[in-house]
């Protein structure tokens, strides 16, 4: 007994040592910074810290705009997420198919834009947006009316969502098409010879079995879309877009951050933003749950 | 057991050293070669390298040809070692995570008025204050009003921290080419209607428009016109103005323009490019050296002026565009060398000079007492741009810094577009974007 003891705790020793240097890492580089972050969202930071208790809090939910950019960004959310999901299943199953020939091309194709630089992405469509710009151009040429995106509160909230979706696309059709390859054939096979049809294989073999996935790609996506800044700060020059339409909870986490200096409400926003991707996280883990148990 | 010991032992270790780290030195604030208390009568550091976060550019020459002026004249040794660093939230960005960690900082930090406030709001204490070191009572005098109201302004203490670097008004570049070519004189405009009137005139025979202005709503023509009624739109106590009678006449004026159809609109990043295109463009006097690089060919056609009187019998007051200043950290290595240097390169002559002739606008206003600021520009048609932009500045509105200053902007344009796209009456928008403001900073609103 004792001897297994004694192996046991030599095993779990040598286990430990092996996780050291990730572990260092993780404490110094995450795990001490949440904590200084989470003990700032009760302080005043200044030339010296005050613990304030819930003061930051406080000020953050009085302050309109907070609310305002939590509106905006589940209104980003809402908007991208589905569509980005949609459209990344439909392409990895089209790229899936047996005789899709130059699928390492696609593959690349479609994940570039998960490696180019938002700035770079946004950049670009700011001259698409452009009252004179491409878009406008082709709407005035099939005969509409030239669209005021990013001088309209809708159409401004629509150009930050087209180039979510354009962003992501490929990232998540990468994804689920790993997922697919991992579906056995053998499972296809049998349905074939039972004479399931195409559609009525995808939705009883291909989106169950790739249910994971999807929800870790929700799960993603929507912590991705919690914290979306870059495109919406490009596009509106650092302001906040016409009637507030542009402000996102990253937004004005940075405004407060630097342009205010206020670091304990900052944080504030921060905690806020870590405790709705907690609950809508839960939320999304439920529903798949209980979906996966039925 | 040992290996459990041993890798508790190290983690501790890890955790102590970084929150060591991150508050290192926190009891000793002061730099290691500067006295507790610095003054003008230290005794002058003879060497050492002076660490510096500035702009690339005309700032980061003056320090370097400022510093060579320097040595000769002391038989000093110092150096300089620059990082670029632009001036406003990304100077921020910068140093307030070392503030917060305590860390060791630059010995000169270039910072923008307009975001000082912000800073010094909540580290004040960290920088040594350039009143205690004795420089606003030898020089204040010197410098402009606006800029040393401003400066006193900043921190919470009402105590000057900064050097004062450079201060400057909104002036009016005008294309005077294009105007002539429609058989306008543009020095004779006096007024802002008369300018209407002008730029009516100017789209009939050229097809241009007069101005550019932001499609998602105009803030700096109505910002202008403001302040040159007099309206800071952020009182001396901090609380927020902008409904007031002031205001809503700027926007009076704001409609007639947009009414008259001579306005190119677009957005921000379009700016230059639309506004060259136009026969005016607002801005502060960093815009000649911007347009002359960007707009060679156009050498000659442009000249710089005041912008137009509301009434040709108002007082003439000027919209501040504010400036930067010079903050020495108390937890740099050469704090002394730091402010010996910047009292000589923000006062003396030569030094001044040296900055007029990289096109730099000085705070200190004997600088335009030289030989080189009087010298003529060839693009904007020989005028002495030097001179005007000073003679425009002695107008200059005393403004007051708050942390929340530069956010108001983005109030003012939302209140514009209220007004613009949805034909919200200018009291009602002004109102309800000051009630949103003052509730997100906790206040008070003036009625």
């Amino acid at each position: 007994m004792e001897k297994q003891k004694h192996g046991l705790s030599k095993y779990t020793g040598a286990a430990w040592l092996m996780i050291l240097p990730f572990l260092l890492f993780f404490v110094v580089t995450i795990l001490i910074p949440t904590l200084m972050s989470l003990y700032f969202s009760f302080a005043s930071i200044g030339d010296k810290i005050d613990f304030i208790g819930l003061k930051n809090f406080i000020a953050v939910f009085k302050d309109p705009l907070f609310l305002q950019s939590y509106a905006n960004t589940f209104i980003f959310m809402i908007g991208s997420i589905p569509i980005t999901i949609f459209l990344s299943l439909l392409f990895a199953v089209l790229l899936n198919l047996p005789h899709v020939h130059g699928q390492g091309f696609f593959r690349t194709s479609y994940y570039l834009p998960a490696v180019t630089s938002v700035v770079a992405v946004a950049s670009v469509f700011l001259t698409f947006y452009n009252p004179t710009g491409l878009l406008n151009n082709v709407v005035t040429h099939l005969g509409g009316q030239p669209i005021p995106w990013l001088t309209d509160p809708f159409w401004a909230r629509i150009s930050i969502i087209i180039i979510s979706i354009w962003l992501n696309i490929g990232f998540y059709t990468v994804m689920f098409l790993a997922g697919l390859q991992n579906i056995s054939s053998e499972i296809y096979e049998s349905a074939e010879i039972d004479g399931a049809s195409k559609m009525r294989q995808f939705f009883s073999i291909t989106i169950p079995s790739l249910k994971p996935v999807i929800l870790l790609g929700v799960i993603l996506s929507t912590i991705n879309g919690l914290g979306a800044f870059e495109t919406p700060n490009i596009l509106f020059k650092n302001s906040y877009g016409p009637e507030n339409s542009a402000v996102t909870v990253g937004v004005n986490l940075y405004k407060t951050s630097f342009e205010l200096v206020d670091y304990g409400k900052a944080s504030a926003i921060a905690w806020t933003m870590v405790i709705v991707a907690v609950i809508l996280s839960l939320i999304q883990f439920k529903i798949g749950g209980k979906r996966n148990d039925a | 057991m040992k290996l459990h010991r041993m890798f508790g032992g190290v983690m501790a270790a890890v955790v102590a050293l970084t929150l060591a780290a991150c508050g290192s030195g926190s009891s000793n604030s002061s730099s290691s070669s500067t006295p507790a208390n610095p003054t003008l009568s230290s005794k002058r550091v003879k060497s050492g390298t002076l660490t510096a976060y500035v702009a690339k550019g005309k700032n980061t020459d003056w320090l370097k040809a400022s510093l060579k002026l320097y040595n000769k004249k002391y038989g000093t040794d110092l150096k300089l070692n620059p990082t670029d660093v632009a001036p406003a939230v990304p100077m921020v960005q910068k140093i307030t995570p070392m503030l917060v960690a305590k860390q060791s900082m630059p010995d000169l930090v270039f910072l923008q008025d307009s975001n000082a406030g912000a800073v010094m709001s909540k580290f004040s204490k960290d920088f040594y204050s350039s009143q205690d070191y004795g420089f606003v009572k030898k020089y204040g005098d010197d410098f402009y009003t606006a800029k040393m109201n401003y400066a006193k302004s900043i921190a919470p203490d009402k105590k000057v921290y900064g050097f004062p670097n450079d201060w400057g008004t909104t002036v009016l570049f005008y294309n005077d080419a294009l105007f002539k070519k429609a058989g306008i004189n543009f020095a004779d405009v006096k007024t802002w209607d008369q300018m209407i009137d002008a730029g009516k005139t100017l789209k009939e025979k050229t097809g241009k428009n007069l101005m550019f202005m932001r499609d998602t709503g105009d803030l700096d023509t109505v910002k202008n016109i403001a302040m040159q009624l007099g309206a800071p739109l952020i009182d001396k106590n901090g609380a927020v103005d902008i409904s007031n009678p002031k205001v809503i006449k700027a926007y009076s004026i704001l409609k007639k323009i947009q009414d008259a159809n001579i306005v190119s609109y677009g957005n921000m990043a379009d700016y230059l490019k639309i506004g060259q295109q136009t026969g005016i463009i607002q801005a502060g006097g960093w815009f000649a050296s911007m347009q002359q690089e960007s707009y060679p060919n156009e050498k000659g056609d442009w000249r710089v002026r005041a912008l137009p009187l509301v009434n040709a019998s108002d007082k003439v007051i000027q919209p501040a565009n504010g400036g930067s200043s010079y903050y020495v950290p108390k937890k740099s290595k050469n704090g002394l060398a730091a402010m010996q240097f910047l009292t000589f390169m923000l006062t003396d002559k030569s030094s001044l000079d040296a900055y007029i002739k990289l096109a730099g606008l000085p705070a200190n206003t004997t600088a335009y007492k030289s030989a080189a600021a009087n010298e003529g520009f060839a693009y904007y048609g020989g005028q002495k741009l030097t001179q005007e932009m000073n003679k425009i500045t002695l107008d200059s509105l005393t403004v007051y810094s708050y942390p929340y200053v530069s956010d108001l902007d983005t109030y003012l344009a939302a209140a514009s577009y209220d007004v613009k796209k949805n034909g919200t009456a200018p009291k009602a928008a002004l109102d309800k974007q000051a009630q949103l403001f003052a509730d997100k900073y906790s206040i008070k609103v003036v009625k």
